[in-house]
């Protein structure tokens, strides 16, 4: 079995590489199998200013908490409940996660998703307070309900060759439009 | 995420895009792409610098790109959580919406005051109200606009990458890209771990 290198924060100021061991298509806090989830062989993974917040100690985050929710990766695994992804796509992973089944997300707003996170909506890899799922600034990752989640490339040869344009589709670019968006930025606008 | 927010704002049809920030690489890199600048680092009064940009003391829409973490500006500031919130809503003109993809928490340990550690900032709201501000808050739904914003790259409408400064490093690097960030480098990094991306 492969093994799993991941970026996890090892106290104020400090971050390493380590094993975490192969992800699994499990649920394990609701004791069953994550079928509609896929394991994603990572292609880049970015680092996050929100990231830093957690090294310079400024959350609750705990030692040994696994890092890293800018995700984009190749399709190497698909649980038993997965449509539309097929092995071998290559996908953006949007940082929250959601179910897609909730009054929220039915409602476009997957940012507070209900079902992914006991403690609160909302949820995303690699984040304290945010659901406990692992992080994916790692060689393997887990991804649940990947038909919901997953933004899928329509060229992998296309894809891989803007592959540093798109690995900003997680988080970053998305954020930054949403932040000019809801301020109604527009044309001719002074920002 | 300021770079990311700036290069949106020039997608979304922006006529003026105004980055402020207290380093200056960042400025730099902010002007690589067309935006005009402020080194919030010197003394002057915001509006004032934004009416010598624009033509007067207000713009048509401001944006949060910073969060809870934030500094006081001027020499020797130190931090000041409610700063850029507050600084927003003085140049954000009346009856504007103001953006805040920038993070705040419900518990901050390192937080400057009792209020900071459980999110709660002095934020002058009563000036917010009085120019009859809209904000948003939160987490941004990335789905909406993650496809769209696909087509934007793959027909080359945008230059997202360069903006932003992608710089590729390996994942056993990635303690040295932590701390380079931290510092204030302005680029973002990639992490590569399977040297898939490595030019």
């Amino acid at each position: 079995m492969a093994g799993n290198r991941c970026v996890v924060y090892k106290g104020p100021g400090k971050v390493a590489v380590e094993e975490i061991g192969y992800p699994k298509l499990d649920l394990p806090e609701q004791n069953r199998k994550c079928e509609h989830g896929v394991i994603l062989k990572v292609v880049s993974t970015n680092i996050c200013g929100s990231d830093q917040h957690m090294v310079r100690g400024r959350t609750t985050a705990p030692v040994g908490q696994t890092l890293g929710h800018e995700i984009t990766g190749e399709v190497i695994e698909v649980g038993r409940d997965v449509e539309f992804i097929k092995k071998g796509d290559l996908c953006s992973v949007p940082f929250n996660i959601a179910c897609g089944r909730c009054r929220m997300c039915k409602e476009g707003k997957t940012g507070i998703c209900l079902s992914v996170n006991p403690a609160r909506p909302g949820a995303a890899y690699g984040y304290v307070d945010m659901g406990g799922w692992r992080g994916g600034q790692a060689e393997y990752v887990m991804i649940p309900y990947a038909d919901f989640n997953l933004l899928k490339f329509p060229d992998r040869d296309q894809a891989m060759e803007k592959i540093r344009d798109l690995t900003m589709l997680s988080d970053i670019f998305p954020t930054g439009f949403h932040g000019a968006y809801t301020a109604g930025v527009g044309p001719g606008s002074t920002v | 995420m300021g770079l990311a927010c700036a290069a949106s704002a020039q997608l979304l049809g922006a006529a003026v895009v105004i980055v402020g920030d207290m380093i200056p690489e960042r400025l730099q890199q902010a002007r690589s792409f067309g935006c005009e600048t402020i080194d919030l680092r010197q003394g002057a009064a915001l509006p004032d610098q934004v009416e010598q940009i624009v033509g007067e003391p207000v713009v048509d829409a401001a944006v949060d790109c910073v969060g809870f973490e934030a500094r006081g500006h001027g020499p020797g500031a130190g931090e000041a959580p409610a700063t850029v919130l507050n600084d927003v809503m003085s140049v954000a003109r009346a009856g504007a919406r103001v953006g805040i993809p920038g993070l705040y928490v419900t518990g901050d340990p390192g937080g400057i005051d009792e209020n900071a550690k459980i999110g709660q900032l002095g934020i002058r709201i009563g000036l917010g109200w009085a120019k009859s501000h809209a904000f948003t808050t939160g987490q941004c739904p990335v789905m909406r606009y993650n496809r769209q914003l696909m087509m934007a790259i793959l027909h080359d409408k945008v230059q997202i990458a360069k903006a932003v400064n992608a710089t590729v490093i390996r994942l056993e690097d990635a303690p040295q890209g932590y701390k380079d960030f931290d510092r204030g480098a302005a680029k973002k990094f990639v992490l590569d771990p399977h040297g898939m991306l490595a030019a």
